[in-house]
């Protein structure tokens, strides 16, 4: 997989981009809009992070002169601005997703992800299977080792959100976004009262813990 | 000097203005004079055309018949001033051959031929008491006679001179009248937009806000005015908003700033080793999220209170919010084993920005919830008071020493109970600046053991058929 760096600060570029690296994507970066629409043009990539207020030109004309060109390349906006108003231009000029700066990198991997799988246009996985626990869609079952578990909705959607990026670890602010819709921050964390649920019916009564905490950072489904 | 004349005109609105009265003014009325004019001229014209008809006929007439034919003729006419014409033949000697005038011409001395007639050309002859004037041409005829044929023109001729002549007189001082008429309505028309002129330079030059042009009577230009008054106090108060609000929000980073800075600090100079570093660095993480929480809640309310937060209106129903935002604390109500209840008509809708309202109803319930004790009760009250829709958020938690009632909407104003739980000190003040956004007002109750009651009242519109 390959992936556009458009940032013209140089120490986000390169936390970007080796975080990138690391995560196991090829990476190739432009400090600025002129080269980043000249490589986004010629050569082809799975998706393109870019940052809005570039020299020479702005990340918003690169992404509609892209889209007028025809390039379908999933784009990915890093702003500053967080008013509504500028989010949703954003995505009018053709972007497909839009992180508000300062963003948690794990937060921008989890969203290129989704991206590349919307685009990839794979068939969508009806099962999900991470070590013992497996969860049906279908029949929106959630098994562990041979043993049926209820869960409420938010629970399932919960878990569901974990296992469909299992390894990966989802923010606060994504989980919150993801399972309930809302963008802003209750001062009583809903996501930890959900999560310390969602463990005590899938962890509770096994050795092997599942849901992690990474402090500082959220949460992520994988065997440890 | 006319370069600079057309530069004037094309640079002042006022100039413009003059001139363009000038001119219409004299163009309309010279047209109207020239109109006359000529509409004057031509009816003498119709005379004359009138008199070679006649004459040509009566010369056709006497090729084919004879002179005596054309006498016939002359005698034949009615005694009508208004049709009928004056017919004169003479002979080589210019001795007069025939006469035929009508009987009220008796003033024109017609017998007599004074002047030598001239074949074809226009001659005029005058009466003798007033200044009438009878036109007259001329044709041979074959057998050495001249035939003569003419009309009275009366005076129309002398009134188209004098009106010629008036003209002429008026015309200068009708020009000055325009040129003054002109001057005095553009002046009083671009007064209003000299004082803007001159506001808006002294804003430019000064940079104060706070000048306004003085408004004067009505009209169109004094509209402008008040609204580019209106427009100028509505800048003022942005930007004296903004920069309120930029203090603010400055000043509300320092702290976390220093402690974010100090987390660093001492990781570093504390024991090294990778273990310590990643216990900083995950505090230092944690930090960092809370500033950006801070600044974005300073922000919203910095904006809130100074009305420049966007609000992104929609009808919305009150009871489905509450329904929402209850859903979304089920949980944790039930971790701390808190009972709730809601009562809330399902008609009630009200303007208002979704997301900004669940926020508000959200840190109203988390409060409720945070400062009651396990198997507490909360409850939600919504009912329609005249134009308001009242939400009566109620708990039996600690409730809120009478001395810090006052306070506990200030910024990051934490009370000595909440000390102890997480939260930054903001929610109340988001919450009463987004309801004041929202043209709305909120209060609270309390006693201390007993609880609280938040009682807020928004603008409400009724759903159809309540």
């Amino acid at each position: 997989m390959r992936i556009l760096v458009v940032e013209d600060d140089r120490k986000i570029a390169s936390f970007v981009a080796k975080g990138l690296r690391e995560a196991g994507f090829a990476v190739d970066q432009a400090d600025n809009g002129q080269e980043g629409l000249d490589r986004a043009l010629s050569e082809p990539y799975d998706a393109v992070v870019m940052d809005l207020m570039l020299p020479k030109l702005d990340g918003l004309s690169v992404i509609e002169q892209m889209r007028q060109q025809k390039t379908l390349t999933p784009v990915i906006i890093l702003s500053a601005k967080r008013s509504v108003d500028d989010r949703i231009k954003g995505l009018q000029s053709g972007s497909d997703d839009y992180l508000i700066k300062p963003f948690s990198f794990s937060e921008l991997l989890a969203r290129l992800y989704a991206l590349l799988r919307r685009s990839s246009q794979g068939a969508e996985p009806t099962r999900f299977v991470v070590g013992d626990l497996s969860m049906d869609l279908l029949t929106r079952e959630v098994v562990r080792s041979g043993k049926k578990i209820e869960l409420q909705p938010r629970e399932f959607a919960l878990l569901e959100y974990l296992m469909r990026n299992s390894g990966r670890v989802l923010s606060k602010t994504m989980i919150m976004e993801h399972v309930w819709g809302y963008d802003f921050d209750p001062q009583t964390n809903v996501v930890d009262v959900l999560v310390s649920r969602l463990r005590a019916r899938v962890d509770r009564d096994f050795e092997n813990k599942l849901i992690q905490t990474h402090r500082g950072v959220g949460y992520a489904i994988k065997v440890s | 000097m006319l370069s600079k004349f057309l530069n004037l005109v094309r640079k002042s609105y006022g100039v413009r203005l003059a001139v363009w009265y000038f001119v219409i003014f004299v163009v309309s009325s010279l047209s109207i004079s020239i109109i006359s004019y000529v509409f004057l001229s031509s009816s003498l014209r119709d005379n004359r055309k009138a008199i070679q008809t006649k004459l040509q006929e009566l010369v056709s007439l006497g090729q084919k018949s004879g002179v005596s034919a054309i006498e016939q003729a002359g005698n034949a006419q009615t005694a009508s001033r208004r049709t009928a014409f004056f017919v004169r033949i003479l002979d080589r000697k210019n001795q007069l051959v025939f006469l035929s005038h009508p009987p009220l011409w008796t003033k024109f001395d017609v017998a007599s031929v004074r002047d030598q007639p001239v074949e074809g050309a226009w001659q005029y002859l005058t009466a003798k008491g007033d200044g009438d004037v009878l036109e007259v041409t001329s044709a041979k005829l074959a057998s050495d006679y001249l035939l003569q044929v003419g009309r009275p023109i009366e005076d129309r001729t002398e009134i188209l001179e004098d009106y010629r002549d008036t003209i002429l007189a008026v015309t200068i001082p009708m020009m000055l009248i325009a040129l003054l008429g002109g001057a005095v309505f553009a002046f009083r028309s671009v007064r209003p937009i000299r004082s803007l002129i001159q506001t808006t330079q002294s804003i430019i030059e000064t940079g104060r806000m706070d000048v306004r042009v003085p408004e004067t009577g009505s009209g169109e230009l004094d509209e402008l005015t008040k609204l580019f008054n209106r427009m100028l106090a509505r800048i003022e108060g942005l930007i004296t908003g903004m920069r309120e609000a930029l203090d603010n929000v400055a000043h509300d980073l320092r702290t976390p700033m220093t402690r974010l800075r100090g987390l660093a600090e001492m990781g570093l100079q504390g024991e090294p080793g990778p273990k310590q570093y990643r216990e900083a660095l995950i505090s230092c993480v944690e930090e960092s999220d809370r500033i950006l929480i801070l600044l974005n809640s300073l922000m919203d309310i910095s904006e809130a209170e100074t009305g420049t937060m966007r609000l992104r209106l929609e009808t919305v129903s009150v009871a489905d919010l509450i329904e929402e935002i209850v859903e979304l604390y089920q949980y944790v109500l039930e971790q701390k084993n808190i009972s709730i209840s809601v009562e809330c008509s399902q008609t009630i809708a009200i303007m208002a920005d979704r997301s900004r309202l669940s926020q508000v109803l959200a840190n109203l319930l988390d409060n409720a919830i945070k400062y009651n004790s396990p198997g507490g009760h909360v409850s939600i009250k919504v009912r329609p008071e005249r134009k308001q829709m009242i939400i009566v958020v109620k708990d039996n938690g600690v409730g809120v020493p009478a001395e810090e009632i006052p306070k506990i909407w200030d910024r990051l104003h934490r009370g000595d109970k909440s000390r102890s739980e997480p939260g930054l000190g903001l929610g109340l003040s988001l919450v009463r600046a987004i309801v004041h956004a929202h043209k709305g007002d909120i209060d609270v109750q309390s006693q201390t053991g007993v609880g609280s009651t938040f009682t807020v009242s928004l603008p409400a519109i009724f759903a159809p058929g309540n």
